[in-house]
Formats: C-alpha cells, structure tokens, sequence
C-alpha cells in the first residue's frame, strides 16, 4: 500500500505541532503536509507557486482545514477547492478552535466533508486525530483520481 | 576745417572718425610689420633655437600686454566722451528752452522787430556769450539785427540752416575763432514773418547753470522792458484816436452838404499828424456822379476826378471785400496812388463800409506798419460815412414829416400825439371837432378832459400805450369841453424814440355816436321780433328756396318745434316735402309753393300730419316772405276737432240711454212735462203718439195720491234739492194702477232747474222680495242644521240667534241662550274683554268680515276652541244692527296644534342644544338654520349668519374654496360623510368641522341642503400630534436598533475570537504539557509530573470556561422564537444524559409529564439543562438523591419548579446566586464555573419570565422558573 498524503492547513505552529504529534501518536500511515496559509494550501492542492511542478502522485487523500488563515481564509479554501473538478471531491475535514453553529453551518454548505473541533484536552485532541485519520485514510474508500466521469 | 553736420547732437568731439581710421591703420602697419621681421629679425640675431625659442615667447607675451593696454586706454576715453557728451546734451536743451522763451517774448508784435538791436545787446550781454542776433529770412533777402560790437553771422544762411533742420546747438565756422558753438532757435511771427535767434558763446565758455542764470535774467528783463513799452504805446495810440475822433465830430458839426466827405477827409488827415504816410480816400455822390477823393497830411488834397476817382476806388474796394485789413504788394497799388505818394512795396489797406456798402478806404503806405495811424484812419473813415448817412436820412425825414402833416390835417379822424411827458405834440382840425377843444388851447399841455370819468379812462389807456401795448377800438363815452356827448372810438399806439424807448403816444380817435346809435336800434328791433318769433304760440317756420321749386327750412320758433315734434337743430336744412310723409304731402306742398309765385298768402284747414306715430292736424297759412323765402304760420287744432268731436259723441250717447234705459224717465218743470223716454210711454201704456209736452204730470198718479205727490214735488222744488224717493201709484193709459217709486233729481238746464224724475214699476220688486223671504227662511233651515255653530248677536252683544248645532255642542236649550250676551255668558272669561275689544273694533273699522277663534264655555264647564268667521249686521241703512258668526268647532285641531308644536320645540330644543353643529341652506345657498353648537364653534350667532347673503362667505371667505365647496355638494348630491372643512370663525381662527349630510336622503322642506358636523379640530390636531409622536418614536427606535445591531455585531465579533484564539494557546499549553510528559518522563520527575498535571487541569478549566462564557454570549445575543415546547420531554432527555454520563449514580429523577410552555426552545433547553445539571451535581453527595421537575403556582404565576435533595445553600447568599463567576461551593466540593445560573437567569430574562430560589444548606435547593405567558399562549 503507497504513502498517503495528507494536507494539514494550519497557521498555528503549535497547532500544526500538535495536529502532526497527534498523527504521529496515532500511527497513521501517510505524508503530512503542512500549508502556513491559505494561499500555500491552495499552491500545494493545484500545483503552483512553490508547489508547481510537485509530484502529482503526491495529491492529498485528505485535507485537515483550519478555518482561521492568513491571506485566503479556510472557507474559501474549501470554496475553491469544491469549484474545481480537481479537487471536487477530495475529502475536507475542518478542524478548528471555533465552535460557532455559524462556522458549522458555512462549512458544512461549502462542501466540508466532516466539522472538527479542537479540544483543549490534548488527548483528546490526539484521541479526534486518531479517528478521523483511521477514518478518512483507512475505512473510507478514496474517489477515484481525475473526478468523476460525467 | 568743418562742421560735422551729422553729428549736431555731439558737440566737443570733432573729427572723431578721421582720427580712429588713421589710428587704426597705423596700429595695423605698426603690428603687421612686427609680426613679419620680428621673427626674422629675431633668427637673424639669435642662433640658438632654444634661445630663440624664450624670446619669442616673451615678444608674444610683450605684444600681447602692450595691445591690452592700448585697447584699455581706448575703451576709458570712448566710454568719458559718451558721458560728457550726454551731459552736454541735458545743458544744451536747457539753454534751448531759455532761448526759445526769449523768441517767444520778441515776436509778439511785428513792430518788436525794433527792438530786437536792443534786446541782442542784453543778451551780449551775459557772461560767456560772444553775441546775439536775429536773422530774418523771408521777403528777399536777409535782415540781420544783432547787437552793436558784437558777434554776428557772416549772413542768413545760418538761419536757414536752423529754420530747415531745427537745430539746436552746432558749431559753425569763425574767421577769429576758427569755429565757435551757437545755439539758435526759430521763430515765426503772427504776420508770417520766419526768422531765427541766435546766440554765440564765447569759446571755452563751462555752459554751466551760471549761464543759464544770466540769460534767464536777460529773459526776464527783457519781458518787463517789453510789457511796459506796449502798454506806453497803447496809452500814446488811445490818446491820439480820441483826439482824432473829436476833431472830426468837429468837422461835422457845420451843416456844408456838398463836398463834405473831402473836406472831412482832409482834416481827419490832417488831425493825423503822427502818420506821414496816412492816407483817407472817400467815394461821394456828387449830381448823379461818384469821385475819389483822396486826402493826406504830407500831400493835401487830391482830387482824382470824378471819371477817373470811381476806377481807382473800386480797384481799391475789390481788395478789401471782406473789411479785413490787408498788405497789397506794389503791384496791387493804383497808379493815381502812386503819383501821389510815390513809388511804395507796401501799402496796408482798411475798408470803410457803412450798411455793407463800402464807402472809403484808409490807406497806410510805406514799410512799416504803424498801429496807431491805422486805426485812428478807420475811425476816421467811419465817422465820416456817418455823417453822409445822416444827412441823406435827415432830408429823407423832412420829405416825410411834410407829407405826414399833410395827411393829419386833412384827416377826417381825429390824430393826437404826445411826447413822453404826456403833453400834446399833434392836434389835427378832426380833433377839434370830435374832441371839442381847440388846437391852440391843448398843444403843449395834457390831455384835457370834461369829467373826472373821461379823465381817468383816457389815463389809463395811455397808461397802456405807454407801458408799449397797442390798444385798438377803445370805446369811451366822451364828454366835450361845451357839455355835449359823443361816443369815441379809439385806437393809440406808441411812438418808439431812437433807443428803442416809447417816446410818446399816437391816439386816434372815431366819433361813432351815430353809429352807435343805429346799432342801438337795430338790435333792439330785432330782439322784439326775435321775442315774438320764440313768445307766440302759433307755430312759424321759415323756408327759402335752395332751387326754383325746393323749400328748405331756416327757421322755426319753439311754437313750431313743439307742435310738429321736432328739433329745429336736427330739420334745419331739410326740404319742405320731408315734412309730410304722406299721400297729401304733394297737394300741401304744391299750395304753399303756389302762395309765393302768387306772392299771396292761403290759409289751409285740416293739414294731416303725422307725429310721434299718432295723426294731428294742423291749420296753417302761408304767405311769402320776400323772392326766396316763405313763411309758414300754423297751429294744431288736433284737440279742438277731438273736442268737437266728442261732444257730439257723449249726447248720442245720452240719447241712446234716454231712450233705451229700462226706467221710465221724465223730466219736468213748473209741474209740466218737457220729455219723457219710450220706457216712460210704456210704463204708462202710452201710445207713441201721446205728446206729453205741457202735461201735468200728476195726472198720471193715481188719483187718491195726486195730493201727497203735489206735496212731496212742491216740498222739492222750494227745497232745491231732490226728496227721497217716493213710493206711490201709478194710473195707466187704460186706467188700471201699478206701484211705482219715484226718484227725483235736479238738473241744472241753461233755462233754469228742471227734475229728472226715474220711474220705476214696483210690482215686480214686491214679487222679488217675497222670493227672498222665502230664500232666508231656507238659509235660516241650513244654518240650523249645518255642522257649524252660527250665532247672531246685536250691536250690544246680546244673542239674537243660535242654531242648533251650536246649542248642542253648548248643552244649553235656545231659550237660556237668545238674549243673553255672548261675551260674558258664554266666552270664557280671560277672553271677555278681548272679545268685545274685538267687537267695537270691527265695528269702528266697519269691517265686514273678520276671522276669530273664541274659547266658549259649555254648561258642562268644558272649553271649547271656536273658530269663528264674524260678519257684521247692518239694517237697510247701513247701520251696524249687529253681527253673525259662523264657527266651527277646533278644540281637538287646537289640541293636535300644540301637540305638534311642542314636539317641534322639544326637538328644535334637542336640535339647539345638541353638541352638534347643524346648518342649513335654502335655495339660494343662504343659511336657514343654525344651531347653538354651531354658534359655540364658529362665534357667529345665528342672529347674524341666518337669511344674511353673505353666510356662506363668512364661514368660507376664499371665494375657491366655496366653489369647490358647492361644487362638490353638487357632485355628491348633497350626500357626504365626515367631510372635514376649513371653516372660519368670527375671532379669525379657523376650525375643522367634519360635516355628514344625507340632505339628498332625507329632504326636509325649506331645507335645500342641510347637514351635521362636528368640531374635529382638537381631535385633527390631537391625531397629527400622535402621528408625529409616533413617527419620531420610530426613528428612535429605529436608531436604537442600528446601535443594538452595532453593538450585536461588535460583540459577535468579540465572542469569535474568544472562541478561536483565546483557545489556541491553551491547547498549546495542554497539548505540550502532555508531550512534555510523555516525552521527558525521567527527567521531570514525580513532582514535575505533578505540576504539569495541575497545569493542564487548570487550563482545561480555563478551556470550560470560556465553553461557557460563550454559552452564556450566546444566550445573550440569541434572538426569541417561542413555539409549544414539551418541557417535561426536554427534562426527561436531559435528565438520560446526565444519567448516561455517570451510569453509577443512583438518582430519583421525577419529571411530571405534560409541561407545556411557549418558549424558545434551543434557549429553554440550555437553562433546564444547567438547571438539571446544577441538581445532579448537588446531588452527587447525597444518599438518596431525589431530582424532581413539576409545575407548580407561586407568585401569583404558573412556574416551572425544579428542586433537589442536594447540598442546599445558604440563602443569605441568593443574592449573589445568579451573578456571572459567583460560586457558594468550593471547587473541589463541587466543580463548576459559575456561569451556569448566570445563564439561566439570561434565558429566563430573555423570556420575560422570573426566576428564583429557594434553599437551605444541606436540605436541598428549589428553583423556579415564573412564567408571565400571554392568556392565549396555551
């Protein structure tokens, strides 16, 4: 079974320490990526700016979102995301600091697979990492690459 | 040398060019030289090159300095000499402006040329000046003047040189000097002499502001000097023209008429004696012929003969025909002038004219012109054709004076004249006559007179005459000096002396008495006749043939104007045909133009005409006036023929009663029958041709009554006035009688009195009359029956009749009723008096008829409204017997009356009184009704407002308001609901007035529109201050709302990031400490380990408590959606998950089913979760728990009561229990942030509701929750 990939946007270094400890913790069997902003994320998913020219073997299988984002915010990511066919349905778990129905509701319309919350509690932080990446990496089966044919 | 001509400008600096160029070529041969054999020169001498070399930089270096400083000199000097010559320039402009001053002061006068020697020698005089003179360069040659000894130039053509180019300053070329500056300056003088001033300075001189000084005061002096020298010659010339004047006015004072103008003319030469060269020359008539007469003191007299003086005089005259004085060249002078006076270049020409006509000529000869002669000989020549003037009109005066005295004398006017004292100068033979005093006794003295009255008039027209007027036909009653009167006409006219001033008078005087007097006459004549022409009433008018058979109308009296209806102003000039318009016009016309050929006069009777539409008729004589004209005299006898006519009507139409009248009618006299009608014949059975004439007519009476009738007709006549009528018998023609009534009456006859006796056949009358009793004995039954009471009473009152009808209604029987009297018997008793008033009322007025309504009183004692219909009784005479009433019974009318009339005064009542307004128009839009609250609300009474015009205007003054206002009425038909009007008051404020009508609905008679209204204006007023109110309310809240919402979203803002970053760094702070344990476990250490796991709990606490702080923000800003929540449900989930999350606990958890409230229900649930929450919690310590939620009422309210069993709290504290962060438990006793009821208290809030505790420490705690629902909210 090939590495896979997976995209953590998350601007708090601590956050992203944690999220890729969390991971580590749990044994999760993929390549984290990690994206500082929105614009990075965005660079890495479509293969520009930095990121042109990467491995396109390298797509990630899932997206850990942070809504809160220098420059392009989470939701609009996520809007982007879901305006190209190319990332159309690759799975988007947002996980953030807010627990306002207001942010639920906005990510769950723009196309948001899964609404995580951070805990404080570290472990169970490392606990909700553990499930969504036995989830979203192992039960779930992927979409196939390219999209869907229409 | 020269002068450097093109430079004038630059003087000092001669030959500058020359020198420059001969400079210049020198440096040039001198340098070029140097260049070429220095070198060689220098190789020449020199063999070493490198020595060669030094030298020949140090030769460039030398050249070079040596040709710097050359050029430096030079640039010094040029720019020194532009400076000194600018300098000169300013000095030289100055002495020019002297100079010219000075020219300017020379040539005032041609004669100044004189002077000119010495005003050069002052001039020389100054110092730094070599000379000074005046070059004049016109005529032929050149004349210089210049001061004695000093500088002159050579000749003019210096001065020429200055007049062509203007020059100031230049240097000229001197034989002593070799050249020497001058400045020059032109001049022109009046006569057009040119010339120059030129001034030489001496050589060196600084031409500084000393010189200057010097010939400014030369200037000056020479101006003084000059002034007083002209005023000298003036006062010399003044002197010399008078004595001239006066020895000429000398001259003529000697009557010589013939060879005057010579004589004069020598002498006025000869008094010249200052003037050698003066000549006078004169033109005089002498039979027919004209000679030239030429004088001169030098050459005495000379007579050019008279052939020959008239050529030499008109060539003289020619040259001067505008009399301006004029130079003659030597050409222009006539040779006889010349053989004179010899050979002369100038000769200076002076006409004399007298009226345009040139008489003479004064002549100055010779070179220089002197002022004084000149002049002197042209007053000289005026004088003298003066007097040639004079004496030509002197004889002329005589020739018309002898005429003029000739015409007065015979004049058959009367010529006065009299000087300006008022003295008589001319008396003429007429004025004797017609004024009546003599020549010899008035000449001389003033004016006589015979009466104060004449005296006074004739002043005062002279006085007129005087003041300069003409007075023309002045008629004055005039009184002669031997008493006798006649009226004078006079015309005066005043006489003007030499200067203009009325010297004295020209009267001339008419008699015109007789005149007068005839004029008298004549006018008195006419105005009798025009008196007599307007005063007669027989109508004339006046025509006058236009052509051979055409008359028009001239004149007319007023007579006239009257009869024929015409205005004289309107006919006058109309033919006399346009008078008659009808078929007879022809014959009338042709009649009277008939009376003038014949020159007879006709009289025409019953002339037709026509007049104001109506026919009259006119009797009218004419009669010729003279050739042309015809008189027409007529009167209008229109009324006389109506009269006429009329009476001859009015006795056919007596005739025609006298006999077809149907009484017997004869008249008599002394007991004998004049004449008797057909009717008469009848009555009597009369055959036709009975004559009655002479017959007695009592022997047609019965013969038993002839006694009485001779009686009764003797007692008539010796009375004179006619007796009654009688009533007797009559005996027919076959002898049978008949009742007759005889009548008599007098009429006046022109014989004396006669009766007219009218007979009447009484049978038939006494037949009629049983009829009528007959006739009353029924109406009688009638009355009787009739359903009306009828009563007759006498003149006293008392009852003579009463019907039945009326006794029944009265229950009295006939008999208590007849004779007793009506008013105090049967009328009620207040009505008495009243009724008898009414009584003797009707009787004093004699009226016949009269409607009254009596109040009568029934033997019962009810009262009974009658109304009667009185008339009163009269006997055969006509005297009041008494009255009879017809009465019908109206007491139930009466009742229904009042009735209705106090229902109408109950409802006008309501309708006055009520808070309502109420108006009402007729017809003609005038206010019929106006209520008191109409009065109330408007101020205007209804007095004032009702049946006034104007009503609807005052209560709508602007005229388009009240069209609208009707138009609208129509519109509606009258028909309207709360239509609210503007309607003005009487205090000038305006009110609302909703008015409502159905007038269309309910019509009301006499009521053309009416309608109800009501006062709104409060109310108006009270709705606009309400809807102001509300809309500022709106906008309150509406700006409340925007700072809430700004509020909301800031808060929101804040509550995000508290929700977001506040948490980040405690997850770090967690997440890391954790690590640290995991990772450094050795390392920390037991204790170590221990710390960190107090930092984590405390900021997993921390993490709590912000969950809740934004719980409780969240409740906050969470906006109410109340719906039917099943709060028993709600508390049962919530009481399973608690449950579920301590599965150990054993809790009696109770929750009464079917709580229903009307909440929000995600904000209901948050406040019963924490509520149930807080119980578990307390519970947690407690043995047998026991959580219950019920419904319960308390305070008055449904609540919602949750209580436990737990560990309670002390109420002192419930104050504090619902405040955020406020905790009455220690931590570790039972955890919690102290936010949970903080909560509650905001949900509760947010609803409306209450919420409170009640609790003891350690039994328990009990919560309620009061709900203030709206009734329907179940």
């Amino acid at each position: 079974m090939k590495r896979q990939t997976i995209l953590l946007v998350e601007d708090n270094p601590d956050d992203a320490a944690l999220t890729l400890r969390a991971l580590d913790k749990c044994r999760v069997q993929g390549s984290v990526v990690v994206a500082r902003d929105g614009v990075e994320a965005l660079d890495y998913l479509f293969a520009t700016g930095a990121h042109a020219g990467r491995d396109p073997e390298a797509d990630p299988h899932v997206v850990l979102l942070d809504l809160k984002l220098p420059r392009v915010d989470g939701l609009e990511v996520l809007r982007r995301m879901r305006a190209d066919a190319r990332t159309r349905l690759t799975p988007v778990v947002v996980l953030t600091s807010s627990r306002e129905d207001r942010d639920v509701a906005e990510s769950y319309s723009c196309g948001a697979n899964s609404y995580i919350r951070k805990p404080v509690d570290f472990n169970e932080f490392v606990e909700a990492v553990r499930s969504l990446g036995l989830y979203w990496l192992v039960m779930n089966v992927s979409p196939p690459k390219g999209g869907v044919l229409r | 040398m020269e002068a450097d001509e093109r430079s004038p400008n630059r003087p000092g600096v001669p030959r500058m060019g020359l020198n420059s160029g001969r400079i210049a070529l020198i440096y040039a041969v001198v340098a070029g030289l140097w260049v070429l054999l220095s070198d060689t020169v220098l190789a020449w001498l020199v063999h070493d090159p490198l020595l060669v070399a030094r030298i020949g930089v140090a030769k460039g270096a030398g050249f070079v300095a040596v040709t710097a400083i050359l050029l430096y000199l030079v640039v010094r000097s040029h720019v020194q000499g532009i400076l000194a010559s600018d300098w000169a320039l300013q000095r030289a402009n100055g002495r020019l402006w002297i100079l010219t001053d000075i020219a300017s002061l020379l040539v005032r006068a041609e004669s100044d040329r004189d002077l000119l020697p010495a005003v050069c020698a002052v001039i020389a005089g100054s110092g730094w000046v070599r000379g000074a003179a005046y070059c004049d360069v016109t005529g032929d040659g050149c004349r210089l003047a210049a001061a004695e000894g000093g500088w002159r130039p050579d000749d003019c053509s210096l001065a020429e040189r200055v007049l062509a180019s203007r020059t100031v300053e230049m240097l000229v070329p001197d034989r002593q000097a070799g050249a020497v500056l001058v400045a020059a300056a032109p001049v022109a003088t009046q006569s057009g002499a040119l010339g120059a001033l030129i001034v030489a300075f001496a050589p060196g001189y600084p031409a500084d502001a000393e010189t200057e000084r010097v010939m400014r005061r030369a200037a000056d002096t020479l101006a003084v000097g000059l002034a007083s020298m002209r005023a000298r010659e003036q006062t010399e010339w003044e002197a010399a023209r008078e004595a001239a004047c006066s020895r000429m006015s000398e001259c003529l004072a000697s009557p010589r008429p013939v060879g005057l103008v010579a004589e004069r003319a020598a002498e006025a030469a000869a008094a010249l004696s200052g003037c050698p060269h003066a000549v006078v020359c004169a033109r005089e008539e002498r039979a027919g012929r004209v000679g030239m007469w030429l004088a001169g003191p030098g050459a005495g007299e000379v007579h050019c003969g008279l052939d020959g003086g008239d050529v030499v005089f008109s060539a003289l005259a020619a040259t001067v025909t505008d009399q301006v004085p004029r130079v003659l060249t030597a050409d222009d002078v006539p040779g006889c002038l010349c053989e004179l006076l010899g050979p002369a270049d100038r000769v200076d020409v002076v006409p004399v004219a007298v009226e345009g006509l040139a008489v003479g000529v004064v002549a100055l000869i010779g070179g220089s012109p002197q002022p004084r002669a000149l002049a002197a000989t042209v007053r000289i020549a005026a004088l003298v054709a003066e007097a040639v003037q004079l004496q030509q009109w002197r004889d002329e005066l005589r020739s018309v004076n002898e005429h003029l005295d000739a015409i007065v004398k015979a004049s058959p006017l009367a010529v006065i004249s009299t000087n300006s004292a008022g003295l008589v100068t001319t008396w003429n033979p007429a004025a004797e006559r017609v004024l009546g005093w003599r020549r010899v006794d008035v000449i001389g003295r003033k004016h006589p007179a015979a009466t104060a009255d004449c005296a006074a008039e004739l002043d005062a027209v002279y006085r007129r005459a005087m003041g300069g007027g003409t007075v023309h036909g002045h008629e004055l009653h005039w009184v002669q000096q031997d008493g006798s009167r006649v009226e004078l006409a006079l015309h005066l006219a005043p006489l003007h002396g030499p200067g203009g001033e009325v010297a004295g008078i020209l009267a001339i005087a008419d008699d015109i008495t007789e005149s007068k007097w005839a004029e008298e006459a004549l006018r008195r004549t006419m105005k009798t006749v025009a008196d007599l022409f307007g005063a007669v009433p027989t109508g004339l008018a006046i025509f006058q043939f236009e052509e051979p058979d055409r008359l028009v109308l001239v004149d007319a009296n007023p007579a006239a104007e009257k009869i024929v209806g015409l205005a004289l102003a309107d006919w006058r000039g109309k033919r006399l045909d346009d008078f008659w318009n009808d078929v007879h016009a022809g014959a009338v016309v042709e009649q009277i133009l008939t009376a003038v050929w014949t020159k007879s006069a006709i009289s025409m009777e019953d002339v037709s005409f026509t007049r104001d539409g109506a026919g009259r008729c006119l009797r009218m004589w004419a009669f010729a006036m003279s050739a042309d004209r015809v008189g027409l005299a007529f009167e209008d006898i229109t009324d006389a023929v109506r009269t006429q006519s009329e009476l001859h009507d009015a006795t056919s139409r007596l005739t025609t009663i006298f006999e077809g009248a149907s009484v017997g009618i004869v008249i008599t006299r002394d007991r004998a029958i004049l004449s008797a009608n057909p009717r008469f014949y009848r009555l009597f059975g009369l055959p036709e041709d009975v004559d009655l004439a002479g017959i007695d007519p009592l022997s047609l009476a019965a013969e038993d009554r002839r006694e009485d009738l001779l009686a009764y007709s003797d007692r008539g006549r010796l009375a004179g006035v006619p007796a009654a009528p009688l009533e007797t018998v009559g005996r027919r023609f076959d002898g049978t009688e008949f009742a007759m009534l005889l009548d008599p009456s007098i009429i006046r006859l022109p014989d004396g009195n006669a009766f007219v006796v009218f007979v009447t056949d009484m049978s038939v009358l006494r037949k009629t009359q049983e009829d009528l009793r007959i006739t009353e004995d029924r109406l009688r039954q009638t009355l009787d029956t009739i359903p009306l009471c009828a009563v007759s009473i006498d003149a006293d009152g008392l009852v003579t009749y009463i019907n039945d009808y009326a006794l029944q209604m009265m229950g009295y029987s006939r008999d208590e009723v007849i004779g007793h009297n009506w008013f105090h018997d049967f009328v009620v008793e207040e009505e008495t008096s009243v009724g008898l008033e009414d009584f003797s009322r009707q009787q004093a007025d004699g009226l016949l008829t009269r409607n009254y309504e009596r109040l009568v009183r029934t033997r019962s004692g009810e009262r009974r409204a009658i109304g009667f219909s009185t008339t009163l009784l009269r006997d055969a005479r006509g005297v009041i017997v008494g009255a009879s009433g017809i009465g019908e019974d109206i007491t139930e009318r009466r009742k229904a009356e009042q009735a209705l009339r106090q229902s109408e005064q109950r409802l006008r009542k309501v309708l006055h009184g009520m808070p309502v307004l109420l108006c009402a128009f007729d017809e003609r839009g005038v206010l019929v009704e106006w209520n008191g609250e109409a009065e109330r609300v408007t101020g205007y009474s209804a007095a004032e407002i009702v049946g006034n015009p104007r009503g609807l205007q005052m209560l709508y003054p602007d005229a388009e308001t009240r069209t609208a206002l009707i138009s609208e009425w129509v519109a509606t038909a009258y028909d309207e609901r709360e239509s609210v009007k503007t309607v003005a008051c009487r205090d000038g404020s305006r009110r609302l007035i909703a008015w409502s009508s159905i007038a269309s609905r309910a019509p009301i008679p006499g009521w053309a529109h009416w309608a109800v209204g009501t006062d709104v204006t409060e109310r108006v007023r009270a709705e606009s201050e309400v809807k102001r109110l509300n809309q500022e309310l709106e906008q309150r809240v509406e700006a409340r709302t925007q700072e809430l919402q700004a509020a909301y979203k800031e808060m929101e803002a804040f509550s995000y990031s508290v929700s977001h970053d506040l948490r980040a760094p405690l997850r770090g702070i967690d997440g890391f400490g954790q690590a640290l344990v995991e990772d450094c476990f050795d390392q920390l250490g037991a204790r170590g380990q221990g710390y960190v796991g107090r930092i984590r709990a405390a900021t997993q606490r921390m993490g709590q408590l912000i969950d809740d702080l934004l719980v409780l923000s969240r409740v906050s800003r969470a906006e109410i959606h109340r719906e039917d929540v099943d709060l028993s449900a709600m508390c049962a989930r919530a009481l399973e998950e608690l449950r579920q999350s301590e599965p150990d606990r054993r809790v009696d958890a109770r929750v009464v089913p079917g709580i229903h409230v009307l909440a929000d229900r995600r904000l209901l649930a948050v406040a019963m979760e924490n509520l149930l929450g807080n119980a578990w919690k307390f519970t947690s310590r407690t043995p047998d728990a026991r959580i219950e939620v019920s419904e319960v009422a308390a305070r008055g309210v449904r609540c919602i009561r949750v209580s436990d069993n737990g560990a309670g709290f002390d109420m002192q504290y419930a104050g504090k229990l619902f405040g955020p962060f406020q905790r009455l438990h220690a931590a570790d006793e039972f955890p919690g942030t102290g936010i949970g009821l903080a909560t509650v208290q905001r949900v509760v809030s947010k609803h409306g509701w209450t919420v409170w505790a009640e609790a003891e420490v350690g039994n328990g705690a009990t919560f309620y929750v009061g709900l203030r629902e709206e009734p329907s909210s179940r």
